[in-house]
């Protein structure tokens, strides 16, 4: 891992598109501002590790052998409430 | 793709195109996801299966990874007021030039007791059906294990 020390104001660029800068730091918290073409994306990590995490557990539980199938039984009683709801 | 023709984020809300879309998908349709889904990077074709069986619910099903596929529910259906914010960044992604060409649609996860199942409101996926693209997409709000069941009582009739 590159490290490196910045003070507030000041930034890095990572690539020449991206510049990640230091905007202030209070406590614990470091607030960074960040200027990146509009096709880049930028999340915080914990949510997109949130996002694959959920992933696995659906498809774990939508893999059961003959999951379509059997779809409708354990999901009957919602798929009867919702149509219940549906205009 | 010039960039500069996604100047602003494009919002997609509950449209009377969506259960009609969904209603008429194309039968065997392959939508491609450049990305794969996260933590399913190699599953990049997939299609959507919407047998009187399982609905509302559809399935989607990959063509790369045997075994593979997400149960999934119109976010529309079980919240209201559900709406998805897609940044220009995915727009790009998914050259999706309107909301007209989109289909939203939240991951389930199902559980046992059906009462626990809860939807994925937070990543939902995104397809162009105009050029069969899709991407999972994170939104800026919602929650990532929604429950519907408990949460059905709160829709307002006819939504």
């Amino acid at each position: 891992m590159l490290i490196l020390t910045r003070k507030p104001d000041e930034s890095v660029m990572i690539g020449k598109d991206i510049e990640v800068k230091v905007l202030r730091v209070t406590g614990s918290q470091v607030h960074l501002g960040i200027i990146a073409p509009r096709s880049v994306q930028v999340y915080r990590h914990e949510i997109f590790t949130q996002v694959m995490a959920e992933n696995q557990k659906a498809v774990a539980a939508a893999t059961q052998p003959d999951a379509v199938s059997s779809l409708g039984e354990n999901l009957q009683k919602l798929t009867e409430r919702l149509r219940g709801k549906a205009p | 793709m010039d960039d500069n023709k996604f100047r602003r984020d494009l919002i997609l809300s509950i449209t009377p195109y969506q259960s009609e879309m969904l209603a008429s998908l194309e039968k065997d349709a392959v939508y491609e996801f450049p990305e794969g889904i996260p933590a399913f990077e190699d599953a990049r074709r997939f299609t959507l299966l919407s047998t009187d069986e399982i609905k509302p619910f559809l399935y989607l099903k990959s063509l790369d990874l045997e075994g593979l596929g997400f149960v999934c529910i119109d976010p529309f259906m079980i919240y209201s007021g559900y709406l998805a914010r897609i940044s220009a960044a995915d727009m790009i992604k998914l050259e999706l030039r309107d909301a007209s060409e989109a289909i939203v649609l939240s991951f389930v996860t199902v559980q046992q007791n059906p009462q626990e199942n809860t939807a994925n409101l937070l990543a939902p996926i995104i397809i162009n059906l105009r050029n069969r693209k899709g991407r999972q997409v994170i939104l800026d709000k919602y929650p990532v294990r929604y429950n519907i069941w408990d949460n059905l009582d709160r829709l307002e009739p006819g939504t």
